[in-house]
């Protein structure tokens, strides 16, 4: 009788919810399986008018389950001098698609959106979130967004993230006869249905009725994964500059035109470049100390104001007040380089975690960027040289720009180079050991350990942004030890092809081995356990994926009190993988512990079904390098 | 003694028609030598990224065309950049006000940088076109600036003075900051019919600290309108005071702070009344129950809440459901609240518009204020004695006792009596249960908004955070160890699983609990209480733990539990140790001795105390037949310890990690 009484009532609401588009009971049980959110709806349409004029509304809807969903209950949209937001509306719904309320216009927070880092920008966001807290609910937003600027075209990627479900997306795409509408797609997505008027050509994309996926970890990158378009102009308009993004080439020459005449430098700093070059012979050498000069003259300051978010200041602005962003610092770099007749270029690239370099396709024209570096072309040395960074070494490019393309602007047009990648041999960390243990558990010790390349990152980044007092405090909060005080370090840096750090530090660390009754455990790796280990998965439904690659290794010996004997001794391990080989090996010696270690992690791409190895590599190196030595002191 | 202002007074008077007080640097702004480059050098400047030469600020009344006086507050700040890192010095961002015709301008803006170049100096200034302005809101301006041309060596003069219709709002000095500092001053001229209270706080001693008195004349334009001005002239004995501090180290993190506003040398000023001569005064800060009168006047605060708010009938109707008793009403009403309102933003001591409760109960969201004064609201509606509670959260410092500073206060929430007790309501945070406050509201005092405004204090040194965990492990048939875990939490502890499990998931939760275990494999957990926010959870657990017929095995008593490192990190500590609460932490292991082994070794017994009765820690091991029992007891009966303790707290937290760590090792009985 129950069941009866609830299926009669469900059917009521069914019927009702006809009239109720966003009803929770109109979503299939498939679609709402796993979700914390589900797109009900999600309509953009991306109109280009003319060459200088671009609108797009779009009208998205989420019916959000759970708190884990509830950013999709807030939108913003940004606004400038050259993009009005002509419409941004937003209505609340409940469980069964009934309208609460919609936002109000004085409701909408309209705030500065300077980002952090930057001292100034001309640009301004308004947001809105409705708070909602009774699961679940519907919002639905609807914006329209009119500019001037006309080289940024919108990319769709439906399914917006994991656990969420999508009824219905679309983009459509409408340009005047004629227009060239550029597009890739990816991640499996279909071909537009194109359709055309008497005045203009429309491209559809749809797609409907997408289960919710997994994210997880070490995958490829969203897009390839889930069904993406991205969409990008042939000719448009920046501010008043006209291109051409129909080839690398192309979009270089616009590049080109937004940066002529602005390499002009002061005679005075002309003179000052030649007499830092004087000295030296080769192009390189000049390079370095042109490089050189320029970190010790300027430093990074963001001012983003108009066409200056993608021109950069002109070298004498440079000059005279000794700072820019990366564009102005970069522009300034080439300007002096070019005063001593070495040819360089300005570089626009993708900084960021190397995942995060989306959107950037090299068979594929596109504005995907964010940073400037310059290349310095010579002889099978190309000198990359990030200017925006008083402290990094010529031709060292850290986790932020290595590995990856660059689209470089030459007198001839756009071309793409790729930056250096840094692999085993290259990231290294070694790290040799000497202690001394006391029968009380006491260990006194001194850590010597080599970084180099990107395993000196972290600690270069460190000992350069903060001051020496603020290097003691996290040297005496942050190591992996249970009780311990710093007596003394010191580091030192240098750079000959890679850039190194060593490291030596002084450490008393009491207790470090426990004493219990007449024996005592000591663990001899002491510095280099590995804190990584990835958890189990129930099933992997993507491939894996590391792009980094380092080599550790370390030499410990710890001289042992007198009377102890050995009890238990950690076995030797030796694992090699897929993902990495690990080798660690115990002994005594004369009364001394000594270990030995080596960890190398590899990069490469695995087949999901390899997952169960990754954890037990990792599991395995997270055992062996907790393993400890168990050492008594026979009754006397 | 009597004779002593006078002569203070004269010799004041005196250094000040010299135009130049005889101690104070001789830095004027512009001028500069080649010497002024040497980098200071003294313990305190050590491994510093900039330094301040010299920071001085005056602020001083103006009569002006608005009928009434402008604060001109005017600072000359003398940096010199040390290092790359240092660069951000060279940055300001001046924050501008503006209410109806009440507006703060930066006047007399001049900004220079001096370097050092082929041994002779060279100035550049800063222009008006790299001056901007950003807009944040309608009433809120930052103007910001860098300065040009700075290198390692720079130095930057920057002198301003921001003029300020705020009349109640002097500028408060800030002596201590990032960057350490040679000299900071302040010297405030306030006329003799404004009278403001001084709040100072810090650890640092002033070298100067000084008062004195002098004349002013003070010009007042009264707009009539379209006609004519009127003009007034009121001359007025001025009392100044001086505060230097010389040699300020940077202000330094430490962990265990409730904030660092806390500690900060500073001082800040809050009008307290005006008068003009033998005319009556007018009080700006009154005293407690005239604050909360005007509180409980205040149409966003509690201009409604004593009217029987009979509106609200048919909405707690069906939430009481027919309880009559009390204590029951107001469960109902505080979960009914807390589980059907959004906050949508904690801080504050207003409602979010006025008159708003009937809005608030509409739209299902509020601010703290508004779902917390809904709360009182409701309580009283049911004849509960209940009042609102304003507090300043530890991250927004500590407020004043002394003197009812509101803007002091970042938060609202309720307390009831209920048959003879006091409880502490927080209907903002859907995980927190009833008379329970979150760790952040424990900040000493707070104050009842209601008659005469008592002092309440909701000290984190009475807030005990009370775990206890006991461990049974027997011998399975295959010869495994096979057992159970069950786990009490501390409410503190209780919540964050909460919100753990909420945003990650038990899948999540669950791994995190197998990885920090290692060798022992947990069963799927249960966790108890977890929907009962009032209570806090518990978290059974079967586990195994496998041994392959080792000679030996050496089995660590604690698992998970326990401290594996020592929290107080650093060997020196300058400001007090601020915990969030007491603790009390009991773990209770009792374990069988594996078939075929004999118990070889186990960690002594021991008890040591913190201090005499701040704490203590006992470690009790026996054995009994076959079972090998623990019992592990940590006690800290303080959240707030003095600097004077930090080596001894340290010690002591250095003795347990000691203590948990040790094994006990069991070993095959040879045949």
């Amino acid at each position: 009788m129950k069941s009866l009484l609830i299926l009669s009532l469900t059917t009521v609401w069914l019927a009702g919810s006809s009239q109720n588009p966003y009803s929770i009971l109109s979503i299939p049980d498939s679609i709402r399986k796993k979700a914390n959110v589900v797109k009900r709806v999600d309509q953009t349409n991306f109109r280009i008018v003319d060459l200088d004029k671009v609108v797009q509304r779009s009208k998205v809807a989420y019916t959000i389950f759970n708190e884990a969903a509830d950013k999709y209950g807030f939108t913003y949209e940004n606004y400038d001098k050259l993009q009005e937001i002509n419409l941004f509306d937003a209505t609340l719904y409940d469980a069964l698609g009934n309208k609460v309320r919609s936002v109000k216009r004085n409701e909408v927070k309209d705030e500065s959106a300077v980002s952090g880092i930057s001292l100034m920008e001309d640009s301004r966001v308004k947001w809105f979130n409705f708070f909602c807290k009774e699961y679940p609910y519907t919002v639905e937003f609807e914006i329209e967004t009119e500019s001037k600027n006309t080289m940024f075209f919108p990319t769709w990627s439906p399914i917006g993230d994991g656990n969420m479900g999508v009824m219905q997306s679309s983009l459509t795409v409408r340009a005047p006869k004629g227009y060239n509408v550029r597009y890739k797609l990816l991640g499996g997505a279909a071909a537009p249905k194109i359709s055309a008027t008497e005045k203009e050509d429309a491209y559809h994309w749809e797609i409907d009725h997408y289960k919710p996926l997994q994210k997880e970890p070490y995958a490829p990158s969203w897009y390839e994964l889930t069904p993406t378009v991205i969409v990008a102009p042939s000719k448009f308009v920046l501010q008043g500059y006209e291109g051409d993004m129909n080839s690398w080439e192309s979009f270089g020459k616009f590049r080109l035109k937004l940066n002529a005449g602005r390499d002009e430098l002061p005679q005075k700093v002309k003179q000052e470049v030649q007499e830092v070059v004087n000295q030296y012979n080769t192009p390189r050498e000049k390079a370095i100390a042109i490089y050189k000069y320029l970190q010790q003259n300027t430093r990074y300051i963001s001012v983003q104001m108009g066409i200056g978010g993608w021109q950069p200041f002109d070298a004498k602005y440079v000059a005279e007040k000794k700072y820019g962003d990366c564009k102005a610092l970069s522009n300034y770099m080439t300007a002096l380089l070019k005063s001593v007749d070495i040819p360089s270029y300005y570089a626009v690239i993708k900084a960021g975690p190397e995942n995060n370099n989306k959107w950037f396709l090299p068979d594929f024209t596109n504005n995907s960027f964010n940073h400037i570096i310059v290349c310095v072309p010579l002889n099978n040395d190309t000198l990359w040289l990030e200017c925006t960074d008083q402290n990094q070494y010529p031709g060292y490019m850290g986790d932020f720009t290595d590995n990856r393309y660059a689209f470089l602007i030459t007198p001839e047009g756009g071309k793409l180079a790729k930056t250096p990648r840094y692999g085993l041999n290259e990231n290294l960390q070694t790290r040799r050991i000497d202690a001394k243990l006391a029968p009380d558990g006491a260990l006194n010790m001194t850590i010597n350990t080599l970084y180099q390349a990107q395993q000196q990152d972290w600690a270069h980044g460190m000992i350069k942004a903060l001051s020496k007092e603020k290097v003691t405090d996290v040297l005496k909060q942050s190591l992996d030890l249970p009780n311990y005080e710093l007596l003394h370090f010191d580091y030192k840096t240098g750079y000959e092809r890679l850039p190194i750090v060593n490291e030596a530090l002084d450490i008393s660390a009491l207790n470090y081995a426990q004493v219990s009754g007449k024996r005592i455990f000591v663990t001899p790796n002491i510095m280099s356990r590995s804190r990584f280990r990835p958890t189990t998965d129930s099933t992997r439904a993507y491939s894996i994926k590391f792009e980094a690659e380092y080599r550790e290794t370390d030499t410990v010996n710890i001289a042992l009190p007198e009377g102890y004997k050995p009890e238990s001794m950690p076995k030797d391990v030796d694992i090699k993988s897929a993902f990495g080989n690990y080798k660690a090996s115990v002994k005594i010696v004369d009364n001394k512990l000594v270990y030995t270690r080596l960890l190398e992690k590899l990069a490469g791409t695995h087949p999901p079904s390899a997952y169960p190895d990754l954890v037990a590599f990792w599991d395995k190196v997270h055992k062996a390098d907790r393993a400890k030595v168990v050492m008594v002191k026979p009754e006397q | 003694m009597k004779a002593l202002p006078i002569i203070l007074f004269a010799l004041l008077a005196l250094a000040k028609s010299h135009g130049q007080l005889a101690d104070r640097p001789n830095v004027k702004f512009g001028k500069i030598a080649l010497t002024d480059f040497n980098t200071p050098t003294a313990p305190f400047l050590e491994g510093a990224d900039a330094v301040y030469l010299y920071d001085v600020g005056k602020t001083e009344f103006n009569g002006n065309s608005k009928g009434w006086f402008t604060l001109e507050f005017e600072r000359h700040v003398r940096i010199k950049i040390l290092t790359t890192q240092g660069f951000d010095a060279a940055e300001f961002e001046l924050p501008l006000y503006k209410d109806g015709s009440d507006v703060e301008k930066v006047l007399n803006l001049k900004a220079l940088t001096f370097n050092v170049e082929n041994g002779a100096i060279t100035q550049m200034k800063l222009k008006d076109e790299d001056i901007f302005e950003d807009k944040q809101s309608k009433k809120f301006t930052l103007k910001k600036f860098t300065m040009p041309g700075v290198k390692v060596g720079s130095i930057i003069d920057v002198q301003y003075t921001i003029s300020s219709d705020f009349f109640t709002n002097l500028q408060p000095w800030p002596f201590q900051g990032r960057y350490p500092r040679l000299w900071s001053e302040y010297e405030v001229f306030i006329p003799e019919f404004f009278n403001f209270v001084f709040l100072a706080q810090g650890y640092l001693n002033y070298h100067v600290n000084s008062t004195g008195e002098s004349f002013k004349s003070y010009n007042i334009v009264q707009s009539q309108g379209a006609s004519a001005s009127e003009f007034v002239r009121i001359d007025a004995r001025v009392n100044t005071h001086r505060w230097v501090i010389k040699d300020v180290p940077s202000l330094k993190k430490e962990p265990f702070t409730t904030t660092l506003s806390n500690h900060v040398s500073k001082i800040d000023f809050q009008l307290n009344r005006i008068q003009f001569g033998t005319n009556p005064p007018r009080n700006y800060m009154s005293n407690w129950p005239m604050v909360v009168t005007e509180l409980n006047n205040n149409p966003r605060f509690g201009s409604f809440l004593y009217k029987g708010n009979n509106w609200l009938d048919d909405d707690l109707k069906p939430v009481l459901g027919g309880s009559t008793n009390p204590a029951e009403k107001a469960q109902k009403i505080f979960n009914f609240v807390r589980d059907n309102f959004t906050c949508t933003e904690r801080g504050g001591t207003r409602m979010s518009v006025e008159n708003g409760l009937k809005s608030i109960l509409k739209a299902r969201k509020g601010t703290g204020p508004d779902i917390n004064l809904l709360l009182v609201a409701m309580l009283q509606h049911e004849g509960i004695e209940a009042y609102p509670v304003m507090l300043s959260t530890r991250d927004h410092g500590f407020s004043n006792e002394l003197y009812p500073l509101l803007d002091r206060f970042n938060m609202v929430i309720a307390t009831a009596q209920i048959d003879g007790k006091t409880l502490y309501l927080d209907a903002t945070d859907p995980n927190l249960g009833f008379n329970k406050l979150n760790a952040d509201c424990y900040n000493g005092h707070a104050r009842i908004i209601n008659g005469l405004g008592m002092p309440v204090y909701l000290d984190a040194d009475s807030v005990y955070e009370k775990k206890v965990t006991t461990v049974f492990i027997s011998n399975n048939e295959k010869g495994q160890w096979e057992g159970t875990l069950s786990s009490t939490l501390g409410y503190f502890e209780s919540l964050a699983l909460r919100e753990t499990l909420k945003a990650k998931g038990k899948d999540e939760q669950i791994k995190r609990m197998q990885n920090a275990l290692n060798e022992v494999k947990i069963g799927t957990p249960e966790f108890s209480q977890l929907e009962n926010k009032d209570q806090s959870v518990t978290v059974n657990y079967g586990l195994t733990i496998e041994h392959n017929g080792e000679d030996i095995i050496y089995f660590s008593p604690m698992l998970a539990e326990g401290y594996k490192e020592n929290p107080f990190k650093s060997a020196d500590r300058f400001y007090p140790v601020e915990m969030d609460y007491a603790t009390d932490e009991t773990y209770v292991l009792n374990i069988e001795i594996p078939e075929g082994y004999v118990l070889d070794d186990k960690p002594k017994s021991a008890r040591v105390n913190l201090n005499d009765a701040d704490g203590s820690y006992e470690y009790m091991i026996g054995v009994q037949e076959n079972r090998v029992m623990l019992r592990s007891r940590l006690v800290i009966k303080r959240a707030n310890f003095e600097p004077d303790d930090y080596q001894t707290l340290r010690d002591f937290f250095g003795y347990v990690v000691k203590k948990q760590s040790e094994q006990i090792v069991f070993k095959k009985v040879q045949k």
